[in-house]
C-alpha cells in the first residue's frame, strides 16, 4: 500500500484572490413565467458566456422526464462573473422572465 | 441558434423512454437461496474432513483434488443453470450489448456467473473484481467461508495447504467450458501468503 | 507522475492500468439497520450546478469566503466521486484514449450531461453523442433514463477508436472521468466553456488535471500554416507572427494533443511531462 500522507496533491488557483470581492450583475429569472426552459432553451443558446444552466428538478427513476411539462426543468444563472450585460437573453426570452441589474460601484 | 443535433431531433418524434417493466438490476434472492441449498459449504467441508480422517498426509492432496474438484464442477454447473433461469435486468442489457457488439462475453458474461457462484455460497456481499477487460478477468476472494470452515473442521495445517483451491479452479474451468470461452485459469495469490486468494482468467 | 499514478498506477500511468476500470456487477442487499444513512450520490439533482453557483457567489463576498467555498467544493467532489484533492478528471491525448478503450468493458456511447445543462443540447442519436460510459455500471443505465437521454449505444473496441478519432478531427479535447474511488467510469470529449469540468478547472482550479504530456513545436518542420492554432482550448497555442511559426506556451499546455493530430507536417510532438524538470510538478 502507498502511504497517502506522503503523496503531494496538486493545487491550482486560477482566481486572483487580491481582486476579490468583485461586483457582478444580479440576474433574476421569474420561474412563474419561465416554465419549460429545456424545451425553449433560447437563453441557454443566446448567451455568449454560457452564464445559464438548466437542470431537471424532478428526476425520476426508470423513466425519462418530459421537458414539455411545465416545472420539470429549471434554468438558473450560474456563471454571473462572466456576464457582461449584453442583454441578449433579456431580448430573446419569449416570456420576458429575465431581468439583469448592475449596481453602480 | 440551432445545432445540427437539434435539427435532427426535431425531425424525429419526441418519444420518452420508459424502462420496459419494474425489474431488479440485482440478483434474484430466490435463486441465491436455491444455490446455497444445493452447494452449501459446510456440507462439502464436512465431507472432506470425513474423507481425510485417518489418511496419510500425502493422500490429502489427492483426496482434495477429487472431492473439491467435483464440488467445484457441480457448483458452477448449478450456477450456470440457475443464472439463466433467473435473469435480472442487468443481465438482459448485458445480453443486448453482447449481441450488438459480438464482444464482452469475455469478461462480462463470465463475470456475472462467477459473481453469482460466490455470492450464493459465501458470506460477503460483493465479490471484488480486480480486472475485467478483453484479455483478463481477475477476482479476489477474501474472508472465505470455506477456508474458515476448513480451519475449524480440519485444523490449521490442512487448511494451510488450501485443499479448497481445487473447487475454485474447477469452477472457473467449468464456467469457461459452459460458456464456450477459452482462457487459462491461474491462481495469482493465496489466502495463506497474501490474505486473500486471487484467481485470474487469462486470454493473453 | 501525478498523484493518482503514485496511488493507483502500480508502476504505470494510472489510466493505462486495467485495475482502475474493474468493478463488481452485483451487491447483495444489506440487512436493514435502523437509522441507516442515505446512499451518497442520489442527493440533489442540482448538486453540481449549486456547487459552481456557490463558488461564483463567493467571489462576490471576498477571498476568505471564496477559499471556503473552494474547500467545500473539493471535499464534496472527493466525497461523492472518490477523488483526492477535488481532481475527478484528467486530460488524455487521443493515443491514450484509444488504449483506454482496450482495457475497459463495456463501452457505451451516451449523451453529454454538460452540454445538456449549459446549452440545452440533446444528443438523441448516437451519431451526435460525445461521451462514453465505461464499466459495468453502464449496464444499469435504465435506472436513470433522464440522465441517459437518448439511451446507451454499445460499441466494440474498434468502433470506439474510430469514434474517438472522428471527435479528435472535430476538435474535442479527450478526458477521463472518475466515478468512485479508484474507478475510471468515462471518456469525455469536450471544449471550453460548454464542458463543466474544463470550466471548473480553468476558472476555479479543480476537477480536471493536466495530462501526462506537453506539446512542443519543431521550428524546422513548422511552416506556419496555422492549422493547429484554432484547435487549442487552453489558450496555450498562438501564431508567433514575427517568426511565422506556431508557438506553444508549455506552462498553459494541458497535453490534449489536438495540435499534434492536426499538424500536416508532424511538426508538433508530445513530450512526457515528467521528463521536463520545470513542468513535472505542474498538473
Amino acid at each position: 500500500m502507498v502511504d497517502k500522507s506522503k503523496i503531494k496533491v496538486p493545487k491550482a488557483t486560477p482566481q486572483d484572490l487580491t481582486r476579490l470581492p468583485i461586483k457582478m450583475p444580479k440576474i433574476t429569472i421569474d420561474h412563474n413565467k419561465c416554465t419549460v426552459p429545456f424545451w425553449c432553451k433560447k437563453c441557454l443558446q443566446a448567451c455568449p458566456q454560457l452564464v445559464f444552466q438548466c437542470y431537471c428538478k424532478h428526476l425520476e427513476k426508470l423513466r425519462e422526464s418530459d421537458p414539455r411539462q411545465p416545472g420539470i426543468y429549471e434554468v438558473i444563472a450560474v456563471r454571473r462573473d462572466k456576464c457582461h450585460v449584453c442583454n441578449k437573453c433579456v431580448e430573446m426570452c419569449p416570456e420576458n422572465a429575465i431581468t439583469i441589474t448592475l449596481e453602480e460601484a | 441558434m440551432s445545432t445540427r443535433s437539434e435539427e435532427e431531433a426535431k425531425k424525429t418524434p419526441y418519444e420518452l423512454y420508459i424502462a420496459p417493466r419494474p425489474f431488479s438490476f440485482e440478483l434474484d434472492s430466490e435463486m441465491l437461496v436455491l444455490l446455497r441449498k444445493d452447494c452449501d459449504p459446510p456440507l462439502i467441508v464436512e465431507k472432506f474432513a470425513a474423507e481425510i480422517s485417518g489418511k496419510k498426509q500425502d493422500d490429502v492432496d489427492t483426496i482434495a483434488k477429487k472431492v473439491f474438484g467435483k464440488y467445484g464442477e457441480d457448483w458452477m454447473r448449478r450456477t450456470l443453470k440457475l443464472g439463466e433461469e433467473y435473469p435480472d435486468r442487468t443481465y438482459e442489457i448485458l445480453k443486448e450489448a453482447v449481441d450488438k457488439t459480438g464482444e464482452m462475453k469475455f469478461p462480462l458474461v463470465l463475470q456475472r456467473f462467477i459473481e453469482i457462484a460466490y455470492l450464493g455460497t459465501q458470506q460477503f456481499r460483493i465479490l471484488p473484481i480486480v480486472e475485467n477487460w478483453a484479455k483478463r478477468l481477475v477476482y479476489r476472494v477474501k474472508d472465505c467461508y470455506i477456508y474458515k470452515l476448513e480451519v475449524e473442521k480440519c485444523g490449521q495445517e490442512v487448511a494451510g495447504s488450501l485443499p479448497c483451491r481445487y473447487a475454485c479452479l474447477a469452477a472457473c474451468k467449468t464456467a469457461l467450458d459452459g460458456l464456450g470461452l477459452d482462457a487459462a485459469v491461474e491462481m495469482e495469490a493465496t489466502m495463506v501468503k497474501d490474505g486473500a486468494c486471487q484467481f485470474a482468467l487469462n486470454r493473453i | 507522475m501525478c498523484h493518482y499514478c503514485e496511488m493507483w498506477g502500480d508502476g504505470t500511468i494510472w489510466y493505462l492500468n486495467p485495475r482502475n476500470y474493474a468493478r463488481h456487477m452485483y451487491t447483495l442487499p444489506k440487512e436493514a439497520k435502523p437509522g441507516a444513512t442515505k446512499a451518497v450520490g442520489e442527493a440533489d439533482p442540482a448538486g453540481y450546478i449549486n456547487l459552481e453557483r456557490a463558488m461564483v457567489d463567493a467571489l462576490e463576498r471576498g477571498p476568505e469566503e471564496y477559499e471556503k467555498a473552494m474547500k467545500f467544493a473539493r471535499d464534496m467532489v472527493d466525497m461523492t466521486q472518490g477523488s483526492v484533492g477535488g481532481w475527478m478528471g484528467q486530460v488524455v491525448p487521443l493515443r491514450d484514449a484509444e488504449r483506454m478503450a482496450e482495457i475497459s468493458n463495456p463501452l457505451g456511447l451516451i449523451a453529454c450531461i454538460c452540454r445538456k445543462a449549459m446549452l440545452g443540447i440533446e444528443e438523441r442519436c448516437p451519431e451526435n453523442m460525445t461521451c462514453m460510459g465505461l464499466g459495468v455500471g453502464m449496464l444499469k443505465w435504465e435506472r436513470w433514463p433522464e440522465r441517459y437521454k437518448g439511451g446507451v449505444h454499445w460499441l466494440t473496441i474498434e468502433e470506439t477508436k474510430q469514434w474517438l478519432r472522428d471527435l479528435d478531427t472535430k476538435g474535442f479535447v479527450h478526458s477521463l472521468m472518475m466515478f468512485g474511488p479508484r474507478f475510471i467510469g468515462g471518456i469525455c470529449n469536450c471544449d471550453y466553456p460548454a464542458c463543466d469540468a474544463l470550466t471548473m478547472r480553468l476558472d476555479h482550479g479543480f476537477n480536471m488535471l493536466k495530462g501526462h504530456h506537453v506539446a512542443m513545436v519543431d521550428y524546422d518542420l513548422c511552416n506556419g500554416c496555422g492549422i493547429c492554432v484554432q484547435r487549442c482550448q487552453f489558450g496555450a497555442l498562438k501564431m508567433n507572427v514575427t517568426l511565422d511559426k506556431a508557438n506553444i506556451d508549455q506552462m498553459r499546455c494541458f497535453g490534449c494533443g489536438l495540435c499534434e493530430t492536426a499538424c500536416p507536417r508532424k511538426a508538433i510532438s508530445l513530450k512526457e511531462r515528467i521528463k521536463i524538470p520545470s513542468l513535472q510538478e505542474v498538473w
